[in-house]
């Protein structure tokens, strides 16, 4: 399956020239609208190319805190982007991370974060995504690092499935119901590629496929999200982990955001059960700043359970620079910890998200 | 029963010709026009309040509902109004796609001002990179939306609502040449008055009305006012009198009297938009307002 990531990447990449050779006679009218952001009919005939750099120093209480008191960079993403035909769009997300071994060597790899082509529309309300990507399970699981409000992941997500989240490569059908109210249903399979073997929810290296059903409704001034995420492994002890997702988001006044999250979890393997939850809530002070509190709440793997509050500072310089500070006490079985990020989110270039 | 039946198929066949056209707006300001042009024809929805930064809008699921069942999509264009593209993409409806009948771009035909030359960065500010997009704000350009709207109507609707149409915007663009004339005279004493903004918004306004846009708290577009740039924009509003400021609702009001208090010069709160106040609720009445705001402010 890494060779289909790389296959769709390649495609991706000579898909603008194949197009731009059939596009060269078409004469642009000035009656034509400009096409958006994203197509390889634009004058460069590129996709869009954006890098988004993940700055992070963190002061920590624990010495077993990996790039401790230290300027890490995290990571940097860079993406590729570009609608390769009016209704198909390719994304690829390449990241390159730096990890501190205990004795102090760096590693820095690059990995295909994601890698995918979304077929927008297949007729009838449905459409596919087919590739790597973050996995569509729960709500911040598919939302890229540096376009979520605080600098660690939830401990649940850490626990159950890795510090990257849940990624595989798969495919995932879609179906929008014809409703008034936003149903959106996801059916999927995958190939897990993060958690690796040793890492995460035990059962979860191989197969596992997904289904995730998603409702959405205005509610006073603000929008009312819930969804569901069911998930099951292969074989004759297949791990079984579903999710549960609540947020309320309302935007007073000329720029406010207010935003209320939790999110629970729970898996079962072989008799193992790990669950776990967190309380996410956000207030927009001023145009720029930003506050959010995190409260999370997760068994180990390991036993034991680890707690959590989080304190979140953010200012937007613009909407993808960001510098945020976040002061986090957390109980685990291993003791008491302080830490303290102060991280530096730094982006280049048109970079899209798709609805999350 | 025969005959029942026989009725439904009829209003099954006939329903068409009596269903509204939907038409998604993106802002207020283009679905005043809209409504204007498409009269009891059309269903206007709008995606984003006209309270709200049109730069910013956080998508939101519900939203991609009224899109999916749009034979309309109406935007602004250029890159104020790109948080509609991933709703787009979510709504599956290829209707409104880029390139098809029911995709509005307003910016056609518009003359851009500020379009950067050679190359991009964020060193011209994190917006405004294909140019200035609040092309809405000379009244002139109300005539060039409106004939994108109407041609995106033509496009969509039976050719027995062709005339409708074209009456309806005939009749929007005559009136509009009337109050044009009205707005040109209010302001008409106040011609080459420098002034100042919080975000680059009225560039177009100033084009129309001979003002003289003397700068923005806003070091570059999207980018927050900085010490240094309003340091060296009070000595400069010093030295050359600049005694206007005039402020997008939707930005924070600090700055603006950070600056008036240093330069004497008079914060004016204006709606840049329609909907922005209550005022401003639609296309004419936001000039009415704008242009009441102003004289009345230089009036001293
Ligand atoms: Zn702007």
């Amino acid at each position: 399956m890494r060779s289909l990531a790389l296959f769709l990447i390649s495609l991706l990449l000579a898909l603008p020239l194949i197009l731009a050779q059939q596009d060269e006679s078409a004469v642009e009218e000035e009656t034509t609208p400009p096409p958006p952001r994203g197509s390889v009919m634009r004058a460069l005939q590129l996709p869009e190319i954006s890098i988004v750099g993940n700055l992070q120093t963190l002061f920590s209480s624990n010495k077993e805190d990996e790039g401790r008191n230290m300027v890490k960079l995290e990571e940097i993403e860079l993406a590729l982007q570009s609608y390769i035909y009016p209704t198909i769009r390719g994304d690829v997300i390449l990241a390159f991370h730096e990890h501190t071994e205990p004795t102090g060597e760096k590693h820095t790899h690059a990995e295909v974060e994601e890698g995918y082509v979304s077929f927008l529309n297949l007729g009838k309300g449905f459409s596919l995504k087919a590739g790597r990507m973050r996995v569509g399970f729960g709500k911040e699981n598919p939302i890229h690092p540096h376009h979520r409000l605080y600098v660690d992941n939830p401990s649940v997500l850490t626990t159950l499935f890795s510090e990257h989240g849940l990624i595989g490569d798969g495919a995932t059908l879609s179906y929008l119901f014809p409703t008034k109210l936003y149903t959106h249903l996801d059916l999927a399979t995958w190939q897990v590629v993060t958690p690796e073997e040793g890492e995460g929810m035990p059962g979860l290296e191989k197969t596992f496929n997904t289904a995730r059903l998603w409702v959405s409704s205005p509610l006073r001034d603000g929008e009312l999200e819930m969804g569901i995420s069911v998930g099951r492994g292969a074989g004759d002890e297949p791990v079984k982990i579903w999710a549960l997702d609540g947020t309320f988001k309302r935007w007073p006044g000329a720029f406010g955001r207010d935003l209320l999250r939790m999110e629970i979890f729970s898996a079962n393997h072989s008799g193992l059960k790990v669950s776990g939850w967190y309380l996410l809530g956000a207030h927009k002070f001023t145009k720029y700043w930003e506050g959010a509190l995190r409260i999370d709440d997760s068994e180990l793997i390991s036993g034991g359970r680890e707690r959590a509050i989080s304190l979140v500072a953010s200012n937007y310089l613009t909407e993808t620079s960001i510098l945020r500070f976040q002061y986090q006490y957390s109980d685990s079985p291993n003791g008491a910890d302080n830490r303290l990020w102060v991280q530096v989110i730094f982006g280049m270039g048109p970079h899209a998200h798709p609805l999350e | 029963m025969k005959n029942l039946g026989k009725i439904l198929v009829l209003l099954l066949i006939l329903s068409p010709l009596w269903a509204k056209i939907k038409v998604v707006c993106t802002i207020p300001t283009l679905s005043s026009i809209a409504s204007e042009i498409g009269g009891d024809k059309v269903e206007v929805i709008t995606l984003a309040s006209g309270e709200k930064d049109p730069h910013y809008v956080e998508p939101r699921p519900s939203l991609v509902v009224h899109l999916r069942d749009a034979d309309l999509l109406v935007k602004v264009g250029m890159d104020l109004d790109m948080w509609v593209d991933a709703l787009v993409d979510a709504s599956r409806n290829t209707k409104i796609f880029w390139g098809s009948p029911g995709y509005v771009d307003c910016s056609v035909g518009i003359k851009k001002l500020e379009v950067p030359k050679g190359r991009v960065s964020m060193k011209e500010g994190e917006i405004h990179v294909y140019g200035n997009p609040h092309y809405w704000l000379n009244p002139q350009n109300g005539e060039i939306i409106a004939k994108n709207i109407l041609a995106g109507l033509l496009r969509v609707s039976p050719a027995s609502d062709h005339a409708y149409f074209q009456a309806r915007a005939d009749r929007f663009i005559s009136r509009l040449r009337d109050k044009m004339k009205q707005w040109r005279a209010k302001l008409s004493p106040y011609k080459g008055t420098k002034f100042v903004s919080y975000h680059r918004s009225f560039s177009y306004f100033a084009q129309f009305f001979d003002l003289d846009y003397f700068g923005t708290l806003e070091p570059k577009p999207g980018i927050p006012p900085s010490t240094a740039h309003i340091a060296e924009l009070i000595r400069d509003m010093k030295r050359e009198g600049v005694r206007l400021i005039l402020l997008e609702t939707y930005y924070p009001r600090k700055f603006a009297d950070m600056v008036a208090k240093e330069t004497d010069a008079k914060v004016v709160v204006v709606p840049t938009a329609v909907g922005a106040t209550k005022e401003a609720h639609d296309y004419f009445s936001l000039f009415d307002t704008l242009t009441s705001l102003i004289s009345n402010a230089l009036k001293g």
